[in-house]
């Protein structure tokens, strides 16, 4: 089915309701949704659970898919709609005390390089769960996933102007934060 | 872009993404889901909505009725007819937060009140965010076309802190809804992210972004129908929490 483009396997999927065409689009696009939920959650069981419920919520709302933007800005705003449900739901929106187990270190780089590497990596993950939520979401469709400036504002329904200080401000925070690093 | 903080950023991400056969499981898992759910059938359309007071400490829900019905009582004295955020409303809401806050101390999170309805958001832990609270007004006027005077049609008052994501059912519809983050700016403006989408006095929905000074009046959106004008308007103001 790689021909297809993603409108016309929605088009096809509202009119044969056959599964086989959005299985196409959940394969296509879960890798970015994951990637793009999961700095905004700092949880591998919660990115999951949400990255199941962003789907789940395409194919209940497949028919307002109108084409005006491209499937993708559409997928990305369910995304952000459903982690920012997820924050205020839980009260997750900072996250002060990990559940993850710790990370698995991979022994076959050299130990040193191994435990400064682990250690950098739990650094960045405090300095983004500092965050609030807008500007982690900011930072994440950004310079993590990407998305340019204007793509994020628009997935975010705000202006470009407030997407652009939203990013600056998330990235003076994490500069200060990771002092010693940048 | 490029630079430093990037690298890290893309290199973490890279990290902690899954790999293929972990994604494959979640497809499987999606799939399944989809196809053994029949609610979830594209001609199903169900809108999910999660709203804040699900979190509500109901234990105290019972003595802050109680007050907020004696402030309603009290707040009734400010004209229909007024749009912006008179200085008894001001007090009215510098009051009644400061109320919740002495009933609430570490868990009140913003409240709401339209058509004579109250909703309070609490939180079951200190979330430390002691900044100054803030009234949001939103309302919506309307006149015939031709006419000179505006009417208040509908209004929803919302007291909340800096940086809450609010996510609220104004009316007794539950598709109605209502979202507001706010964030105070060095120079003492407020970036406001609004989004709204109500059935009645008017139907419509509106997503909208601004940078406002605090008493300064928006308008979020306009639109005629049937003859009939509507505004859809919006004021911040900063509220003095020890008034």
């Amino acid at each position: 089915m790689d021909e297809f483009s993603d409108e016309k396997l929605i088009e096809f999927f509202i009119n044969s309701k056959e599964i086989n065409y959005f299985e196409e689009l959940v394969r296509r696009h879960i890798g970015k949704i994951r990637a793009m939920i999961y700095p905004m959650v700092l949880n591998d069981a919660d990115a999951d659970e949400l990255t199941q419920e962003v789907f789940l919520k395409v194919v209940r709302n497949i028919d307002r898919f109108k084409g005006k933007s491209k499937f993708s800005t559409w997928l990305y705003k369910i995304a952000i709609n459903t982690v920012k449900s997820f924050w205020s739901k839980s009260s997750k929106s900072r996250i002060d005390n990990w559940a993850e187990p710790p990370e698995m270190l991979d022994w076959k780089l050299k130990p040193d390089t191994c435990l400064v590497e682990s250690e950098l990596n739990n650094k960045i993950t405090k300095a983004l769960s500092s965050l609030s939520p807008v500007l982690r979401s900011a930072i994440t469709m950004t310079c993590i996933n990407g998305l340019s400036i204007r793509e994020a504002a628009d997935v975010s329904c705000c202006v470009t102007a407030t997407m652009y200080w939203r990013v600056h401000e998330a990235r003076r925070i994490l500069k200060t934060k990771l002092l010693d690093q940048v | 872009m490029n630079n430093k903080l990037d690298t890290m950023l893309k290199n973490w991400a890279a990290t902690k993404s899954p790999d293929k056969d972990h994604l494959h499981d979640l497809s499987l898992k999606i799939n399944e889901k989809i196809s053994s759910n029949s609610n979830l059938n594209v001609e199903n359309i169900v809108v999910t909505k999660v709203l804040f007071f699900q979190k509500l400490l109901y234990s105290g829900i019972g003595a802050a009725a109680a007050i907020l019905i004696m402030l309603l009582i009290n707040c009734r004295d400010t004209p229909s007819s007024q749009v912006d955020s008179s200085y008894a409303q001001i007090a009215n809401g510098e009051k009644l937060f400061s109320y919740m806050q002495e009933l609430f101390p570490d868990n009140l999170r913003w409240i709401s009140e339209s058509d004579g309805k109250i909703n309070l958001g609490l939180e079951t832990r200190d979330n430390a965010n002691s900044s100054a609270p803030l009234l949001i007004k939103i309302f919506i006027v309307s006149r015939e076309r031709g006419s000179k005077v505006w009417k208040s049609e509908w209004s929803t008052d919302i007291t909340l802190r800096d940086e809450e994501i609010v996510e609220i059912a104004p009316t007794r519809d539950n598709d109605d809804i209502i979202t507001l983050w706010v964030y105070s700016l060095d120079d003492g403006k407020l970036a406001v992210d609004t989004s709204i989408k109500l059935d009645g006095p008017v139907r419509f929905a509106v997503q909208n972004t601004n940078i406002v000074k605090p008493g300064d009046s928006t308008e979020l959106m306009s639109l005629t129908e049937e003859g009939i004008e509507y505004k859809v308007l919006q004021t911040i103001t900063r509220l003095d929490e020890n008034a």
